[in-house]
Order: C-alpha cells, then sequence, then structure tokens
C-alpha cells in the first residue's frame, strides 16, 4: 500500500540529491510492473490457515514470493545508485534518512516473501513476529522515507535552512536505534511465542500453557516500551526542529550553507 | 506523456487482474451460501454427501437442500449479543484475539482446544462485521462461548487476574460499577460475586453496566459446535 508512495520518494530524491542518474531506468520500469502485477495479490497472505479457500491462500502465496522480483531489482537499481557516495549519503540528512529506508525495504520486503511461506507462517502468524514486521515496513522503510523528503523539502519550500545540526542527529539517531530495537526484539520475541504456542509432547499435548506463552512474551514487549521511548526523542528532536525553523527570523539564517551532518 | 495510454491499460490491466481473482472468483465461489443443516439432500429427499449433487434434469451440478427440521447454522446475532459485538468493537478485543480456527496438524489451535474443526467461510455468512483477527495475544475465541460460565467472563472483564492470573489483558473495570448496597431493596439480582481476597468492601456490590451485559452476552454466542456440509468435527 505504502509502496508505491515511497518508491516516487526514493527514486526522485536519491539521484537529485546525489547528482547522478538512478543506475538503470530498465530496471526501475521491471520493478514498477511487476510490484503492479503481484502486490494485489499478496494480501491474502494475511489469512493462511483461514477461513478462506485453500486456493486463494495459494494465489497469495505464489504472489508474495514473485514479489522477490519487483523487490530485487528496486535493491539493485537503489542501492547501486549510492554504491561508492557512501559519505555523501552519510553527511546529507535527506539521504541518511532515504537510504536507511531503502535497505530497510530490502530486508522487510525478503522477510516478508519469507512469512508466506506456510511452514513459516505456521509459527509467525498470530504472534509479535508478525507486528514486528509491520512496524518494519511502515516505520523502519516508509516513515524514515518520508523523514528524509522532510528534511529536502522544507529548506526549499521556506528558503531557509535546518537550524540545528545536532536535533537533526538526535532524531537520526533515536529513531534508527529505537525502530531497529523494536524490529529485532518483536521478531525473536515472537518466533519463540510461536514455537511455544505449537509446541506439542508426543502425546499431542501443548507443551506451554497459553498463559506461559503470553508472560514468556514480556521481557520482549518491555524492550518494545523501551523502543518506543527512543522514537518518541526522536520524534521530539524533529518537531523541535520544525518548529524553530518555521518561527524563526528568515534573515537570519536565509543565505547561510545546507545543514549538513558531520562526515 | 505519450506512454500514457499504456500505462493506464496497464494499471487498468493489473488491477481488474487481481480484483477478478480475489473478489469476483471468490463471491462465485462462496457468495450464495446460506445456513445449512449438517447433511444435504438431493431433490429426490436423498442424503447427498458434501454440498452439491448434478440435477438430473439439467446435468448440472446445484447446491443441496437443507432437511426437514433439522437445526440450520450459522445461526443469527439478536438482541443484546447483537449489541455485544458493537461493544466487543469498541472496546478494541480485536486487537488481541481472533475468531478463527486452523485446522489440526496447522498450529495448536485443535490441541488447545479452542475447536474441533476448523472455521469455513459458511460460520461467517451472518456476521454483520467478521472480527476474524490477525493476531493472538489472546487465546481464540471462535468457541468462548462453550468454555467459560457468564460468571467467569464478567470476573476475567472486571479483572482478568482474578481468573487467569498472571494475564496481560487490561482490566475493563470500567465496564462495572462498584454501589453500595440498597438498604431497603437488598442486593441487586445481576451482581457479580467475585471470590473471598478479591470481595468488595462490607456493604457494597459490583453491578455489570448494560454494555458489560451485552459484551458477556456476545462472547456466550461465540460457538462453532455444529457441523456442516462441508466440514465435520475432527476425530
Amino acid at each position: 500500500m505504502v509502496d508505491p508512495h515511497r518508491f516516487g520518494a526514493a527514486y526522485y530524491l536519491i539521484p537529485k540529491v546525489l547528482g547522478r542518474p538512478i543506475h538503470s531506468y530498465y530496471l526501475s520500469v521491471v520493478g514498477f510492473w511487476s510490484l503492479a502485477l503481484f502486490y494485489n495479490w499478496a494480501g491474502v497472505h494475511h489469512l493462511i490457515g483461514g477461513p478462506v479457500p485453500v486456493w486463494v491462500i495459494s494465489a497469495g502465496t505464489v504472489a508474495s514470493v514473485m514479489m522477490v522480483i519487483p523487490v530485487v531489482v528496486t535493491a539493485v537499481n537503489h542501492h547501486m545508485t549510492v554504491v561508492g557516495m557512501q559519505r555523501e549519503v552519510w553527511r546529507s540528512p535527506t539521504l541518511r534518512f532515504i537510504v536507511f529506508g531503502a535497505i530497510n525495504y530490502t530486508a522487510v520486503s525478503l522477510l516478508g516473501s519469507t512469512m508466506a511461506l506456510r511452514s513459516v507462517n505456521e509459527v509467525t502468524h498470530f504472534t509479535h513476529f508478525t507486528v514486528g514486521h509491520a512496524h518494519h515496513g511502515v516505520y523502519a522503510f516508509f516513515t524514515m522515507i518520508m523523514f528524509g523528503s522532510v528534511y529536502y523539502m522544507m529548506p526549499r519550500l521556506l528558503k531557509r535552512e535546518w537550524p540545528s545540526a545536532f536535533l537533526i542527529h538526535t532524531h537520526w539517531w533515536a529513531c534508527a536505534l529505537g525502530i531497529m530495537l523494536m524490529v529485532v526484539a518483536l521478531h525473536i520475541g515472537g518466533w519463540i511465542q510461536g514455537l511455544q504456542m505449537n509446541a506439542l509432547d508426543e502425546d499431542g499435548v501443548p507443551v506451554f500453557t497459553f498463559i506461559e506463552t503470553v508472560r514468556n512474551t514480556v521481557p520482549w514487549l518491555h524492550a518494545r516500551s523501551i523502543s518506543g521511548l527512543l522514537l518518541m526523542i526522536g520524534h521530539m528532536a524533529f518537531f523541535l526542529n520544525v518548529f524553530w525553523m518555521i518561527f524563526s527570523k528568515p534573515a537570519a539564517v536565509s543565505d547561510s550553507k545546507p545543514t549538513l551532518l558531520g562526515a | 506523456m505519450k506512454s500514457l495510454p499504456i500505462l493506464f491499460l496497464g494499471i487498468f490491466f493489473t488491477l481488474a487482474f487481481s480484483w477478478t481473482g480475489i473478489v469476483l472468483v471468490s463471491h462465485i465461489q462462496l457468495g450464495f451460501l446460506e445456513p445449512a443443516t449438517p447433511e444435504l439432500t438431493n431433490a429426490e429427499e436423498e442424503a447427498i454427501a458434501g454440498v452439491l449433487f448434478r440435477d438430473p434434469d439439467t446435468g448440472r451440478m446445484v447446491h443441496g437442500r437443507n432437511q426437514d427440521g433439522v437445526q440450520a447454522n450459522p445461526m443469527p446475532l439478536v438482541g443484546s449479543a447483537q449489541r455485544g459485538l458493537r461493544v466487543y468493537e469498541q472496546m478494541g478485543c480485536l486487537y488481541c484475539h481472533s475468531q478463527q480456527v486452523r485446522r489440526q496438524g496447522f498450529g495448536s489451535d485443535f490441541e488447545r482446544g479452542w475447536g474441533n474443526r476448523q472455521s469455513v467461510p459458511r460460520d461467517y455468512i451472518l456476521k454483520e462485521r467478521v472480527m476474524l483477527g490477525t493476531m493472538r495475544t489472546g487465546p481464540d475465541l471462535s468457541n468462548v462461548g462453550l468454555r467459560y460460565s457468564e460468571l467467569w467472563q464478567h470476573q476475567h472483564l472486571y479483572n482478568p487476574q482474578i481468573t487467569s492470573p498472571g494475564s496481560t489483558m487490561p482490566p475493563y473495570a470500567f465496564l462495572y460499577e462498584v454501589r453500595p448496597i440498597n438498604p431497603v431493596t437488598g442486593p441487586s439480582p445481576i451482581a457479580i460475586d467475585l471470590p473471598a481476597q478479591w470481595a468488595l468492601p462490607e456493604g457494597y456490590e459490583l453491578i455489570p453496566t448494560r454494555r458489560a451485559l451485552d459484551l458477556v452476552a456476545y462472547l456466550m454466542s461465540l460457538h462453532q459446535d455444529y457441523e456442516l456440509p462441508e466440514i465435520k468435527f475432527t476425530e
């Protein structure tokens, strides 16, 4: 759902800021049409094991695995455009966020294709693994790319620079570490939850009572709370920077240099 | 944009492709479903295996007929239970509870006693909102109406620790009122009993609100303990 939106932003901003063309126009066309063809079908992988005809689920699983094509194509295109200019990416607030999002797009999509396989889905379905996957997609990839886009747009719209590199640093580190902590904690905790939920002994009796599986997720959910705190710190830093930018006197900053981050 | 027509046609084709597959074909396959008796009959009132039989006149496969005098399932929600569905939605129960049983051998739904057969599309045809859910922070509720009493449900909603120590479910105590017992009429007939260690102060009673009564009526209505032509109980 958010993929096409984000594709537009990444395909526009990576070449724009780096000043070099996208790696391959034809790959981007292949990526676009294969995404359009397969992605609509992929949604039903959320119903594996559910009360729908088996052919619907099989079709969804096939489409989810076929999504590897647009994902790999897009990954090659984005990452090859960046290769050799990592220093520039690291110095630009826009690209630091966008390339972080692009890397996570590759990771979250390949994981998602794996999760559509019935044997994997049997473990991950109904657990915090899926919640972690959702945040991996919508935050680590989509939201981070939108942050990067805002860092690009605001100076051009307001004709003034970002007031504080320190706040951008804070925003970046709090959000990047925060979302990675959340994704890792929920993936590990969810996987354990799924294994314990499904574990049966030789007599076909569940090894763990349901309440035991619930209690065993609690430490991972505490880690998730900490990650939420980090994200909040990042968002506050971002908010302060935007607020400061909008309400500062234009003359004071209008002819300054672009705000870049330390190399 | 000289390739605009191609772009338009391509987008139209890809959307039509998935819409035809997922929406249209599923509707053709399942759109006719109605409540059914466990066995269906053909035009001569003879029991048939499964759902379809071949009509001798036209030679086409048609849907079997319900047996006379046998309860057809599922049954519609009415009254308090119907209102309870709204409370279930408003309280966000869906975020942590599913209402779908997977087949034996895929997950542990059967072994945990969440249902003795897989859920099928027909189970949901009369639901105003289908609360399938995608998360099991708490257990599946497809058959929760068969597992616990009304009293258990009220105690559990008021404070999950009463019935399920260690549960991470939040208490829904705001659906209940702690009231002084009326000195003239005495204790209310709908007051909820609490175990001794959770007892209220002397002279007080726990009264469920309308919404708590509706929600519990809804929970008690959840059951898939009937066979259908397309699915039998797991042995």
